[in-house]
């Protein structure tokens, strides 16, 4: 194997799953050859908008399979990928398809800011590929690739002063990915969490590329919130997950701060009780998690610390983009805390004045269109890291100072200083800047330290419009005004970093406090732009605080992350204080639960509860009252389940009626929805309802659906459901006739359709009018008629077109 | 029942950025939508539905779909069978405004 292409080959005739795409509601799997064979349209698709060989495609996306699949669709047509930080601002991403000479751009609904397509550039939306590339067909003859041609160039630095896009090459990348192989064996098939971007080289070597070689899976998350994080190591039995420093830090703190609360925290120091403790929070992980994977800064000892003694396995690596990007990494067998472990196989490594130089297949030949750093970046062959290491008698490296002053954040986004200090230095005020990484306990934070031109000015003000300037990830935390006349500076005037930190760490020190101020408050000074002290516990946050649903939406999201709670913004209201606020994330309150969401009556236990009571009850009383006939049966023979079914609505008895006429392979695969309303109204509900819900959930399959709020949640249900391979009956009028006509449709249906994406089959009632209106109080005998039409597909449709269609299908249905 | 509101652009874009749009946002939505100022008008709209039913509720339980002549209707999950949604939304320089009618019909 010797290129990407060559990696890219193996997938077509496996069948095992490679992605899994998890959007909160579904889980969409992606085997290996679909992979090969949709990367291999994509492929075609790039080369019929002009793209050929050499030529740049930009990747500005957040994770997905899609993201691998353009990946390779690039590289197969012969161009070459450059990958763009998704949660970077449109500054940065237009810079470098400037820089890059990018000729076409992916990129993705979920930006707010997008790329236009001006001056020749082409872009398409990520979203959209699934339906673009289907109409096209593999790419006839793959553009022959060699491992020394170029794959991607990734933009390291910031992009102001002095851009440097790093030139990887198939051989490069091929080279890393055989050595990490080879440095850590595990023979068992992963399955990997990925969630840093991968837009890097860390995220796309380890956690993808690697990977997909060694044909394990991979769970991507269209929303990557702690929540959902938390969700997928339940559900998904995720083996391995690549995390950056500052999230075992942040998780650290989350752990703490909970067993604090349950006086739990000093109990860890004793053995027995830290075992049964680790036990519980294993639990969480899954049974099958095997190791963080942790790189992109480095780990702090007592976060290591920490995790090993709870019985995590974190594996420590150090690279650069430039080594594509793994230089050395700890084993399971061989582990120093504090080192970064053994360089790969094949990867020299040696100390020039300290400094780290690294030599192999994986380092790269130079910057793009950039002589002059590429130049500096090697000596006599070998990569000059520009981080400062030892390395011990057994060959284990230890680093001792990064000369990069890269920021890595805890969704592993680099952050560049200079980028900010351009801005801050064009600010009015501002003499000259420097902006470091600070840690104040969970991980490094950007912090400005300003050297103003007159100490008059107001700090405050001038980082209020620098981060007004800055991008979103890019926004200053902290700052400290230097009160000397200049900051300390090398021979060649370059400002010396590591003596300004050390400095403003030990100011720090002295005036603790500072640091201690209260998190919320500061939250809520920052969103509500209040000076602290205007802020009190008993503070009203929309009336007093003056937050609009805007800053709502800012306050949960900081909230969110701080705190790593799941919180909707429904939670403040008129009446809702600062005091309130803070019980609720103390309390750490979990999202109320829907009721009525039963997934077991799925499993072998409630369906063959449900064929007993059919056989001894159910069915022997609906003979009682109705002779049932069912007609085109033929249309279900070769559907693909799961499927929703749609049927008008006439009484109560419409669903075991149709229940009855399902051929039992699908009868017992089948949910019904009913209406929460019907069973929890707000207004009382008659006791015999309250009796009734257990027994149509235990006798019927049935779920709630609310139609006031909570309908995300009962979707989510759904949503597992079909991955369950359950078929769904929904009733789309939401209620009974009142006319004897088909009513209007409930406009959830054509969320519910669209998020779901499976077929629909519309299913027509005849004679339950007769058998039992709505209004009767007892159903009297008659003959009911079920009539299943066609599955209908729906692809790009909304919402109300699905709805449009969905009903027209069960009015054109007619019986024969 | 009524609901109005107001959006002013500037700081719309300064605060989106941070967010997840999928967090306020569908699918549907972000697809038909690709401009800031749309986007904002629909964000106005829904915290206009959300005043009319006199309550917050989930961002996603509403969204708003263009039709052929690019008139924006309004659907939401959460009005009953018997209801209709009206919206209109308008712009102007910094300002995005919308509002919205829930009416029982029949």
């Amino acid at each position: 194997m010797k290129t990407l292409i060559d990696l890219f080959k193996l997938f077509e005739n496996r069948n095992s799953k490679a992605f899994v795409y998890n959007t909160g509601i579904r889980r969409f799997t992606f085997k290996y050859s679909e992979i090969y064979g949709v990367s291999l349209q994509m492929a075609q698709y790039l080369q019929k908008e002009g793209i050929e060989k050499g030529d740049k495609v930009a990747l500005w996306a957040p994770n997905s399979p899609y993201w691998a699949i353009s990946y390779f669709g690039i590289l197969l047509s012969g161009a070459i990928v450059v990958p763009i930080d998704f949660a970077g601002g449109i500054k940065r991403a237009e810079t470098i398809v400037k820089l890059s000479h990018a000729k076409f751009i992916i990129q993705s609904n979920y930006k707010f800011e997008k790329l236009s397509p001006i001056g020749g550039l082409k872009t398409v939306m990520i979203e959209d590929l699934s339906f673009i590339i289907k109409s096209f067909d593999s790419i006839k003859k793959i553009i022959q690739t060699k491992p020394e041609n170029i794959a991607e160039i990734v933009y390291t630095s910031g992009t102001t002063g002095d851009p440097k896009g790093v030139v990887l090459t198939h051989g490069n990348i091929i080279s890393n990915v055989l050595g990490a192989c080879d440095h850590i064996v595990i023979s068992k098939h992963l399955n990997f969490l990925s969630v840093l971007p991968l837009s890097h080289m860390l995220e796309q070597t380890v956690g993808c590329l690697t990977p997909l070689y060694r044909g394990d899976t991979i769970i991507y998350l269209r929303t990557v919130k702690p929540s959902s994080i938390m969700q997928a190591f339940k559900e998904e039995n995720i083996a391995a997950m690549l995390v950056v420093p500052r999230f075992l830090s942040l998780l650290k703190n989350t752990i703490e701060r909970d067993l604090d609360s349950k006086g739990l925290k000093r109990l860890l120091r004793f053995g027995i009780l830290r075992k049964i403790i680790s036990k519980s929070i294993q639990k969480k992980f899954g049974a099958n998690f095997q190791m963080f994977i942790a790189g992109g800064a480095s780990l702090p000892i007592d976060v290591f610390k920490f995790w090993k003694d709870l019985g995590f396995r974190v594996i420590e690596g150090y690279g650069l983009t430039e080594c594509s990007p793994i230089v050395c990494a700890n084993t399971f067998a061989a582990q120093i805390p504090g080192s970064v472990g053994k360089p790969l196989k094949g990867i020299e490594v040696k100390l020039d004045n300290n400094e780290l130089l690294v030599k192999g297949k994986n380092v790269f030949s130079g910057y793009y269109q950039n002589p002059k750093a590429t130049e500096a970046a090697f000596k006599e062959g070998w990569f000059r890291t520009g981080d400062y290491g030892e390395i011990d008698k057994d060959g284990f490296i230890l680093i001792k100072g990064r000369k990069k002053d890269v920021i890595v954040n805890a969704s592993g986004i680099n952050i560049y200083p200079d980028e900010i200090e351009a801005v801050l230095n064009k600010t009015t005020g501002v003499k000259e800047s420097c902006v470091i990484g600070l840690d104040k306990g969970d991980g490094e934070e950007v912090h400005a330290v300003i050297l103003l031109r007159n100490s008059n000015e107001n700090i405050v003000e001038i980082i209020k419009s620098a981060n007004e300037k800055l991008d979103p990830l890019a926004q200053i935390k902290g700052f400290s005004v230097w009160s000397e006349f200049d900051f300390p500076r090398t021979t060649t005037l370059k400002i010396q970093k590591f003596k300004v930190k050390e400095i403003i760490l030990n100011e720090n020190k002295k005036n603790k406090s500072e640091f201690l101020n209260d998190t919320l408050i500061s939250l809520l000074a920052n969103v509500s732009k209040k000076q602290e002290s205007e802020i009190k516990e008993s503070s009203l946050l929309t009336s007093d605080l003056g937050l609009n649903s805007l800053s709502r939406l800012e306050l949960i999201n900081y909230l969110e992350q701080e705190y790593r709670v799941d919180l909707e913004d429904t939670i403040i209201n008129q009446n809702t204080t600062v005091a309130d606020l803070r019980k609720l994330l103390e309390k750490r309150e979990k999202v109320k639960k829907q009721r009525g969401l039963w997934l077991w009556l799925n499993n072998g236990f409630g369906r063959t509860i449900r064929e007993f009571l059919d056989i001894v009850l159910h069915k022997p009383i609906s003979h009682l009252f109705f002779e049932l006939q069912s007609q085109g049966l033929s249309n279900l023979k070769n559907i693909k389940e799961p499927v929703v079914f749609i049927a008008n609505h006439v009484s109560y008895l419409d669903q075991p009626a149709i229940m009855y006429s399902l051929p039992r392979n699908i009868r017992y695969k089948t949910a019904s929805a009913t209406r929460e309303e019907y069973f929890f109204s707000e207004n009382g509900t008659p006791i015999f309802r309250k009796f009734l819900f257990p027994w149509g959930m235990v006798g019927f399959n049935t779920f709630l659906l609310p139609q006031k709020s909570g309908f995300r949640k009962s979707l989510a249900f759904m949503g597992k459901l079909i991955d369950h391979k359950v078929n769904i009956l929904v009733f789309p009028e939401g209620e009974r006739t009142r006319t004897g006509k088909l009513g209007s449709f409930m406009n959830g249906l054509g969320l519910m359709v669209k998020e779901l994406q499976v077929p629909v089959v519309p299913i027509k009632v005849l004679g339950m009018e007769k058998i039992y209106p709505r209004g009767t109080k007892f159903p009297k005998k008659g003959k009911c008629t079920i009539v299943f039409g066609k599955p209908i597909e729906f692809t790009t449709e909304m919402p109300s077109e699905i709805i449009t269609k969905a009903r027209k299908a069960i009015l054109d249905l007619t019986p024969n | 029942m009524l609901g109005i509101d107001i959006v002013y652009l500037p700081e719309f874009k300064e605060k989106i950025k941070s967010l997840s749009l999928e967090k306020v946002f569908l699918d549907v939505e972000l697809s038909q939508n690709k401009t800031q100022e749309s986007l904002a008008g629909i964000f106005a709209a829904k915290e206009a539905f959300f005043k009319a039913i006199g309550r917050k509720e989930d961002w996603l339980s509403i969204w708003i779909e263009k039709e052929g002549q690019g008139k924006p209707q309004l659907y939401s999950t959460l009005i009953k069978d018997n209801q209709k949604a009206e919206v209109s939304i308008s712009h102007s320089g910094d300002y995005a405004i919308a509002m919205v009618m829930i009416k029982d019909e029949g």
